[in-house]
Order: C-alpha cells, then sequence, then structure tokens
C-alpha cells in the first residue's frame, strides 16, 4: 500500500496578487485580473493578459540576489517561500534539507534569453551576457529555489506546456509514495510577457482580444496570465508526526498522452486521463463533486473537455460543478495547473466553488454547470484538477477532503 | 585610466569604496567567484571594446591582473589600428 499523500502548504503569485490570502480574496468573489497590456504589448496584436499587479522584485530580494533572478524565478521564489512557511517548515531543518523541489515551467528564463537575443541579432552586439545561461535555462527556478531555501534532496524542472506544475505535482507525489522523501515542494512557474514569446502566441491565433470566457457562446480564445503556484505536498505520517494542519489529501492523479495532434486536444486522452485518476484514487465517478477544468477558453478546449466530462461521468455529470478560475487569473502556462490546484485546494478547504467569471451564454458543446460568476457554498468531499497540455499531453490530479463529514 | 575604470567598476559591484582595493587585492578575498568575475571582465569588454580570451582569464587572481590584461589588450588593439 502506497503512503498517503497529504498537502500541507500553499504559496501563489498571479495576476490576483502576490500571496495566496489575495488569491483566494479575488477567486471566491469572482475578480477577474485580465487587463489591458499598456506597452508591454506594443508592437503586438495582443492587447490584454492578467500580470501580476505592481511587481517590484527590489521589494523582496537583495540586489546582489537579482542578477541571477529571471522573472519567473522570481515568481517561483516568492511563492516557494510562501508555501513552506504556510506548511510550518523553515530552511535548515531536517525536513526541507531533505525534500524535493519539482518545478514545472513551460517557457524557462525567456526574459534573459531574449534580452540577449535582442542584444545580438537587434543591436547587432558581438557578446552574450554571461549570465545568459545560468539566468535563463529552464531549470533555473528550480535551483534557486534549492539554493535559496537550502532544499538538498531530489531538485529538477518538468517541462509540458500547460501541464508542466501537474506533472511536477505528480512526480513528487510518487517520490513520497514510494518513500524516497517525505516532503517535496511541487509546483510551476512562467513569465511569459515578452515581446517574442508575445508576437510567437498571436501567431498562434489562439488568444482573445476580449476576455476569456470558457464555455462561452462568445468565448475568443486564451488570455496569457504568468506567475508561480507551489504546494508542499508530505507523506500523511510525517505531517501528523509534526501536527501540522493539512489542507487535503492528493488522493490520485491520471497522465496521459494523446499520440496525436501537437496542438488539438482530444477527447479520448483527456478521458482516460480522468479515469486514470480516479482508478488511482479508488474512487467512483460519481463520488466527484467539483472539476476545477483546463477551460482555456479556445473553442476547442472547451468542446472536448465537456465532452469528455460526460463521456467519464455519463449522467453524473449534470449535477458535477465544473469552473475554470482561468477566467480570473488567465492561463499562466507552466504555472497554470498549480495555481488551478491551489484554487481546489481552498475551493475544499472552504467548501466554497470559484465561478467562472466573465460567463456569458454557454457555447455549443457545452452544456454544464460551469458555476457563473459567482462562487458557491457547497460541501466539496472530492474535487479533480484538470490540465491539457499542448502536444496532448493531459493530466488529472484528484483532491480529497479531510474534514468530517457533517452529521 | 584602466586602473580607475576598473577600481570603480569593482566598488560599484561590491558596493564597498574604490580606497579599499589596491592592485593587490585578490577577487577571492573581496568574494568575487568565478562567475562574477567575467560578468565584470564582460563589462569591461563592452566599455573597452576589447575581447579577454578564455587562457588569460584563468590567470586573473587579483584586481591588478585585470588591470594588467585590460592595458595590454588595450594596447594591442590600438597597435592593430595603426597597422590597419
Amino acid at each position: 500500500m502506497p503512503r498517503r499523500v497529504v498537502i500541507t502548504g500553499l504559496g501563489a503569485v498571479c495576476g490576483l496578487g502576490t500571496s495566496v490570502d489575495d488569491y483566494w480574496t479575488a477567486l471566491s468573489t469572482g475578480q477577474s485580473a485580465i487587463r489591458p497590456l499598456g506597452r508591454l504589448g506594443e508592437g503586438t496584436r495582443i492587447s490584454i493578459g492578467a500580470v501580476v499587479p505592481d511587481f517590484n522584485p527590489d521589494q523582496y530580494f537583495s540586489s546582489a540576489e537579482l542578477p541571477l533572478l529571471d522573472r519567473f524565478s522570481q515568481f517561483a521564489l516568492l511563492s516557494a517561500r510562501e508555501a513552506l512557511a504556510d506548511a510550518g517548515l523553515a530552511a535548515g531543518e531536517d525536513a526541507v534539507t531533505t525534500a524535493a523541489a519539482i518545478i514545472g515551467t513551460g517557457c524557462g528564463g525567456k526574459q534573459t534569453d531574449e534580452e540577449t537575443y535582442a542584444r545580438l541579432y537587434k543591436d547587432q552586439k558581438t557578446r552574450a551576457h554571461p549570465l545568459t545561461i545560468p539566468k535563463g535555462m529552464p531549470s533555473a527556478a528550480a535551483s534557486l529555489v534549492s539554493q535559496h531555501l537550502g532544499i538538498k534532496g531530489p531538485v529538477f524542472s518538468v517541462s509540458s506546456a500547460c501541464a508542466s506544475a501537474a506533472h511536477a505535482v505528480i512526480q513528487g507525489r510518487l517520490m513520497i509514495q514510494s518513500g524516497m522523501v517525505n516532503v517535496a515542494l511541487v509546483g510551476g512557474t512562467d513569465a511569459p510577457f515578452t515581446y517574442g514569446l508575445l508576437k510567437a502566441w498571436e501567431a498562434l491565433r489562439v488568444v482573445s482580444n476580449d476576455t476569456c470566457r470558457p464555455f462561452c457562446k462568445d468565448r475568443s480564445g486564451m488570455v496569457l496570465g504568468e506567475g508561480s503556484g507551489m504546494l508542499v505536498l508530505e507523506s500523511e505520517q510525517h505531517a501528523v508526526q509534526r501536527g501540522t494542519r493539512i489542507y487535503a489529501e492528493l488522493a490520485g492523479c491520471g497522465m496521459t498522452s494523446d499520440a496525436g495532434h501537437i496542438t488539438r486536444p482530444d477527447v479520448d486522452g483527456i478521458a482516460r486521463a480522468i479515469s486514470n485518476a480516479l482508478k488511482d484514487a479508488g474512487l467512483a465517478a460519481d463520488a466527484v463533486d467539483y472539476v476545477n477544468a483546463h477551460g482555456t477558453g479556445t473553442p476547442a478546449n472547451d468542446s472536448a473537455e465537456t465532452e469528455a466530462l460526460h463521456r467519464v461521468f455519463g449522467a453524473h455529470a449534470n449535477t458535477l460543478a465544473v469552473s475554470s478560475t482561468k477566467s480570473m487569473h488567465g492561463h499562466a502556462l507552466g504555472a497554470a495547473s498549480a495555481l488551478e490546484l491551489i484554487a481546489t485546494v481552498l475551493a475544499i478547504q472552504n467548501n466554497l466553488i470559484p465561478p467562472t467569471a466573465n460567463f456569458t451564454i454557454a457555447g455549443d458543446g457545452c452544456d454544464l454547470d460551469y458555476v457563473p460568476n459567482r462562487a458557491r457554498a457547497q460541501r466539496i468531499d472530492i474535487a479533480i484538477s484538470n490540465a491539457f497540455a499542448f502536444g496532448g499531453l493531459n493530466t488529472v490530479l484528484v483532491l480529497k477532503s479531510l474534514q468530517p463529514v457533517p452529521s | 585610466m584602466t586602473k580607475i575604470m576598473v577600481f570603480e567598476l569593482i566598488a560599484r559591484e561590491q558596493k564597498c569604496s574604490p580606497a579599499d582595493l589596491t592592485l593587490d587585492t585578490r577577487l577571492e578575498d573581496l568574494g568575487i567567484d568565478s562567475l562574477r568575475a567575467i560578468t565584470i571582465l564582460y563589462q569591461l569588454e563592452e566599455q573597452f571594446d576589447i575581447e579577454v580570451p578564455n587562457e588569460r582569464i584563468e590567470t586573473i587572481v587579483t584586481v591588478g591582473d585585470i588591470v594588467t590584461n585590460i592595458d595590454q589588450l588595450r594596447q594591442n588593439s590600438d597597435t592593430e589600428c595603426h597597422d590597419a
């Protein structure tokens, strides 16, 4: 019997704020962080996004630390610090020293890379900055989190586009289940508001200039976000022994690949991931109360995800609450599935389902209860969090409430 | 001239006064590791439009070594310009 894995710490930075408190306050009241990009979007046809508001790195890092910290590493460090503190863990103690840190990223240190490329290609300079590699490498965030927090166990980054963080969470859970580690800091980070990356997203023609309206008839695409989400996973035994607060059990995980189209979602791949996750958790489909959807707001995703939910849940699909919090924090790519898992944890903790914001009327093929615009108070025993990445890489995480069932 | 610019750059990087530095000050004693040293050299390369070869970097131990190398490379570069 593998060891049970629980969640004991949370950290979040995104367009909705720089702490979990900010994040939940906004989610539970249906506020969206999507705003005009202003100068960030200059020269592109992308005009809106969910940018971390008033983010001043000097407030969080010393001038000696900053030269090595790309924006994606800054976000990772900030949320990692918050998650560890939230779990009642401090640098230097055994539980941290021996922990794993697995951090997803879809993009890596793009700001650093692009600054160097602009110097070389555009400004015709002949030298790259010597910190370009250590600052921009996709594993920089994982290494810097390890260095700053004294995490000396298995540390690496995971990259699977929009499912990066969920794959990192699953990797951490497997390590704990196997007995390799007792504690794992897991999550994701991305900072995609760079000129080159915005132009690349623009070229894919999937980004909306209206807003993010998942599952709606007038949805016009995804809206980019940025930030980082981190969670402290722990074996239940370890958490109980040190008497820390437990948010929920990470009861199951499912992973599949479509082995199909590079960008088009596949109903079968999604449905198999959900089924695998429920099987891993030992749960029947009708045990699920809430689905935190991948819900990007693209025409292709939302109908495919809805169809997959029908396929797995059958008649129970009509009683599920399904919401996409991307309508509020945007699509933070490699950080998205960590931020959404945190939203799901907090939904269980508070028995409150965050809504799908910006909701108008349901689109064709979107016929579920999407919790439009207003949070809903509802007891949640079991919830799942979906992430389906470009490249056909699907992940589903199952959370189980540990609150006593009311009599 | 080179000495003043090198001292000022290192002092700025180290958040100290140029008066705290001598030609014999060891980079290691200032807490400057190899990564920071090449970052300092990168700025000097930009400033003086010179190229410090890798084999020279390995011989740089003190602040004075940086000054000497930059001076030599600037002279070489001037000579090359005159030759041309």
